[in-house]
């Protein structure tokens, strides 16, 4: 092995130093809240979803949602409707995030028994 | 076989530009694995660098090798030229396909019989590809398309759009 590093690191450590800078930047941008967007589709989702995906995301009730879980519940959604397409046509909306996870999660606790106001 | 040029340097040692090349690869398929949580979609980049990598060695070998060696390695770099070509089509393709309302009929697997139903298309062409998309084409006919690249997806014009029978 150690015949090759010489080799590994003239040749290969540029291109893994750019692949390392591309995931640590990804990582940072992935952890961030979800857009408001973003939280609006998820609000279409639920409403369009498997009981088993309103309850993965009923799971999640009054957390902020990272980029992260974004991308994974839409590929729950994905997977598990066999949408013929992420609603994406959801308008953005004009609020900010912290007011569309709100209304996101309205909606989950209308739909959900534990949360349904008497 | 030598692999040593005149310059002493090995045909192995890849210039600042073939590993800046390599290095884009590389980040590409980073990034497709991490957007879609996925190792499966870094495939296509790592493929795409391997070949990228192989052909700048193969086309250093024709410059430092003779007789049958450099023949080998103008095979490979051919080889590679081909792949790499193959891969800009396709490419070209997903772009051209991108919300073009004009999509080429020839490009297609044809039409849709009447009354395929949407679990027909699953069970059937489109088994084991995804996602599966729809757009509507200039003339008011559905493309639907199950794949994300076109040499591993099939595309059906429809009249209707194939909403029955969805889960």
């Amino acid at each position: 092995m150690s015949k090759y590093l010489p080799w590994i690191k003239r040749n290969l450590g540029l291109p893994l130093l750019m692949a390392s800078i591309t995931a640590i930047t990804l990582g940072i941008y992935q952890a961030r809240e979800a857009t408001a967007t973003q939280y609006a589709v998820l609000e279409q989702m639920y409403l369009d979803g498997t009981p088993e995906f309103r309850a993965a995301l009923a799971e999640l009730v009054d957390e902020p949602l990272s980029r992260w879980t974004y991308f994974g519940l839409s590929r729950a959604y994905w997977e598990e409707t066999r949408a013929l397409a992420l609603p994406h046509d959801v308008p953005a909306p004009e609020i900010d995030s912290a007011t569309a996870r709100r209304a996101l999660w309205d909606t989950v606790r209308q739909r959900t028994s534990r949360g349904r106001v008497p | 076989m030598s692999f040593t040029n005149e310059n002493g340097s090995g045909i192995w040692e890849l210039s600042l530009s073939q590993r800046v090349v390599l290095g884009i690869c590389l980040s590409l398929a980073v990034s497709a694995a991490i957007m879609s949580q996925s190792i499966d979609s870094a495939w296509p980049w790592l493929a795409l660098g391997a070949t990228w990598m192989t052909a700048a060695v193969a086309a250093r070998g024709i410059y430092t090798q003779r007789g049958a060696n450099r023949r080998l390695f103008g095979g490979i770099l051919a080889t590679c030229a081909i792949v790499l070509l193959a891969s800009l089509l396709i490419l070209a393709e997903r772009v051209y396909y991108t919300g073009n309302m004009h999509y080429a009929r020839w490009l297609t697997n044809g039409e849709l019989a009447a009354g395929t139903t949407w679990q027909d298309l699953m069970a059937g062409p489109c088994k084991g590809r995804s996602p599966l998309e729809v757009n509507e084409q200039a003339d008011g006919q559905f493309l639907i398309r199950c794949g994300l690249l076109w040499s591993n997806s099939k595309l059906f014009l429809s009249t209707t759009f194939p909403e029955e029978g969805r889960k």
